[in-house]
């Protein structure tokens, strides 16, 4: 078993997850392990600290898909891989640009100070992009694979319910409370709104809606073709936790927002759930055993140190060394069980999911090779009787 | 009596919000706060920006947090502010009649309106914020300190630009004076302080630098501390790493892998410890704020353990005026 396993005959793979669990560094792992067995791969994050470019050897990643330079790991196969991180300025213009109808409309919405302020700096701006952008990358011939690296969301799947909400708010029965026919006079919620937030924002929101009122068909088609691509068999959504407790708190949070919405989660990743064995890789255990942490080995280690390290002192790393894999392979079963006890909530919830445990690498995982080894070192257990 | 010499009580501020990336124990840092600022006799309110399951968990709560503060615990208040109530309070507060403030944030033009339009959630929260630190109990504050679990960098920062990138926009609008007053309380030190909240990962601190930066540069806000969470015991004191190698390339060679093995983890580790000392340093160079490393546990934290990280994490103190 390898990660791309969890790719096979997929389009869209979403990774859903709390923040800080490595989220991006799975995506792309993922992403590489897939190219390797032939695909054309599309990592796309809309993280917005820039860890993907970090872990791809790629500085700069920007807006703009760019491809990966994973000639050298793929030898003779096929697979391509390519990422892009989303700016949701960027996205946003770009989104207005192919929507909007003229050049005038086009002006008048980036002119807006309402628009400028909601596609800069607004968290939940993140969660359009991140939808409208899936939209044209589906259709684009170059990938047939898309996995989306989905931004650590307060309310779990805001990236899921964007689009439906922005379209359902565009409805025409709603907004039309909001704007008004004479374009000089506010609708009757406009004017609530005028007076719980103040004229001025009141008449930049109402041209607001009225320009994007204009647009609403190109965004309840978006949402609606986003709502049926999620729904696909070939659409999976993968987990991606740590083990700590928060983490997996929210992580089993999140798969219920997901069964709730009749997506089930294909598979748990909980990420630097294990410290590999230094040279095995496997999961470390209990600690080999000495006996005695003295005599003849010492001896013979000490002899062959000549003066730079006396028995005693290796005595005492031996000691130390133990003691550590002791503790450490404790904290690998405490982080097993978690992880297996998430997969039996699941279960509870209504979802089946296959648990597998990413290791923990001493380095982050910031070069191919690294990510690789990630992909490499994933443990695939059987679902839990 | 102020004694020059003395550092500054880390509890005088009112306001004490945290903030880093995600994963990296922001709320173990709110909640050690709550912790230590109960046992000194204070009376602290958690803050949530919307409900995550992990707070309560992490406080021990024996009630859930829910929008109105509770006393979660004995000492310990929280709140979580939701949207949807935060709305109800806004319009209230400019519609006299509580009935007919429900009636219309319920009305579902202003209902879908909040959930589409991203501005509203944030400056929902922020007008609630304001009317938790305004409560009072005769002449004092009924909550101090409040300490607020900012989420996920990016969106504090986000959270923390609103303000400004409202401004402006609201000439004549009655969230001006909101806005103004949320700048000049997050600006005054001798009110707020925003905590940096870290690990002692690479990725962590290169992050938490970065975000120290972009506060300097474009936030006014007042800084507190700079928490490192989960700093790990250090797993060979006497530091000489080449003395490890070699005993471990010479067990190698011997055929003793038990011994090997086990010489190759505590190389790891205290590679690891190496590599982390310095740029910690480093972190702590650029980041001039007083720092507080709090150490790593096994295991899932008790409630107990939060309150001695609490001990721990009550101990930064600023250099007196």
């Amino acid at each position: 078993m390898s990660l791309a396993d969890l790719t096979t005959g997929k389009h869209l793979v979403l990774c859903v997850g709390p923040g800080g669990v490595g989220k991006t560094t799975t995506a792309a792992a993922l992403g590489l392990d897939a190219a390797k067995r032939g695909r054309r791969v599309l990592v796309l994050t809309v993280d917005p600290a820039r860890r993907l470019a970090d872990a791809l050897g790629l500085s700069g990643l920007d807006d703009h898909e760019r491809e990966v330079p994973v000639g050298h790991v793929l030898g003779d196969v096929p697979g391509r891989m390519s990422a892009a991180m989303l700016d949701t300025k960027a996205s946003f213009d770009a989104l207005i640009d192919r929507i909007a109808p003229d050049e005038v409309l086009k002006r008048r919405i980036m002119g807006n100070r309402v628009y400028q302020a909601f596609s800069r700096t607004l968290a939940r701006s993140h969660a359009y992009v991140a939808m409208e952008r899936l939209g044209a990358v589906l259709d684009d011939p170059k990938y047939d694979l898309c996995i989306l690296d989905t931004p650590p969301a307060l309310t779990a799947l805001e990236i899921l319910d964007a689009p439906g909400r922005l379209s359902r708010f565009l409805e025409e029965g709603i907004l039309r409370s909001f704007t008004s026919s004479e374009p000089t006079r506010l609708g009757p919620a406009m004017k609530l709104f005028a007076a719980l937030a103040g004229g001025h924002v009141a008449r930049e929101l109402a041209e607001f809606f009225e320009v994007f009122f204009q647009l609403r068909h190109g965004f309840a088609e978006r949402a609606a073709r986003i709502d049926v691509e999620l729904t696909r068999a070939s659409t999976t959504f993968l987990l991606v936790t740590s083990a700590t407790r928060s983490a997996l708190l929210d992580a089993r949070r999140l798969s219920l927002d997901l069964t709730r919405r009749a997506l089930p989660v294909g598979a748990v990743l909980v990420n630097r759930s294990y410290l590999p064995h230094p040279r095995t890789g496997h999961p470390l255990t209990d600690p080999p055993r000495i006996v005695p942490a003295s005599g003849e080995p010492l001896t013979l280690l000490s002899e062959e140190l000549g003066s730079t390290s006396s028995a005693e002192t290796i005595r005492r790393m031996v000691t130390r060394g133990t003691e550590i894999w002791t503790q450490l392979a404790a904290r690998n079963a405490d982080r097993h069980h978690a992880g297996r006890e998430l997969i039996t909530a699941l279960r509870d919830d209504g979802t089946e999911a296959r648990l597998v445990r990413l290791p923990e690498l001493y380095r982050e995982a910031r070069d191919l090779a690294a990510l690789e080894a990630l992909a490499r070192q994933a443990v695939f257990e059987d679902r839990p009787a | 009596m102020p004694d020059p010499e003395r550092a500054v009580d880390p509890f005088q501020h009112r306001l004490q919000l945290c903030t880093g990336k995600g994963g990296v124990g922001k709320t173990t840092v709110v909640a050690a706060l709550a912790m230590e600022a109960a046992r000194r006799g204070y009376r602290p309110l958690v803050v949530e920006l919307g409900h995550r399951a992990s707070m309560s968990e992490i406080l021990g709560a024996v009630v859930p947090i829910a929008y109105e503060p509770h006393e979660v615990r004995p000492g310990i208040w929280a709140t979580s502010i939701e949207s949807e109530p935060a709305l109800t309070d806004y319009v209230a507060s400019h519609v006299r009649v509580r009935k007919l403030a429900q009636h219309i944030a319920q009305s579902e033009a202003l209902r879908r309106f909040t959930r589409a339009a991203p501005a509203v959630t944030e400056v929902l929260a922020l007008h609630r914020l304001r009317a938790l630190l305004e409560l009072r109990d005769g002449s004092t504050p009924r909550f101090h300190p409040v300490l607020v679990d900012l989420d996920a960098t990016g969106h504090a920062l986000m959270f923390l630009a609103m303000p400004r990138v409202l401004d402006g926009l609201l000439a004549d609008s009655p969230l001006q004076s909101l806005v103004q007053e949320l700048i000049s309380l997050l600006s005054d030190p001798a009110l707020t302080r925003l905590h940096l909240v870290t690990l002692p990962g690479e990725l962590p601190v290169h992050e938490t630098i970065e975000l120290h930066r972009e506060l300097v540069e474009h936030h006014a806000v007042a800084l507190g501390a700079l928490f490192i969470n989960a700093m790990p015991r250090d797993p060979w004191p006497d530091g000489d790493l080449d003395t490890i190698h070699q005993a471990l390339a010479v067990a190698r060679g011997a055929g003793l892998d038990h011994h090997a093995d086990v010489l190759a983890l505590l190389y790891a580790e205290a590679e690891e410890a190496a590599l982390t000392r310095p740029r910690l340093r480093a972190m702590k160079a650029q980041i001039p704020l007083p720092c507080v490393e709090l150490p790593a546990r096994p295991g899932a934290l008790n409630p107990a353990e939060i309150a001695q990280l609490g001990e721990i994490a009550g101990r930064w103190r600023e250099a007196a005026p």
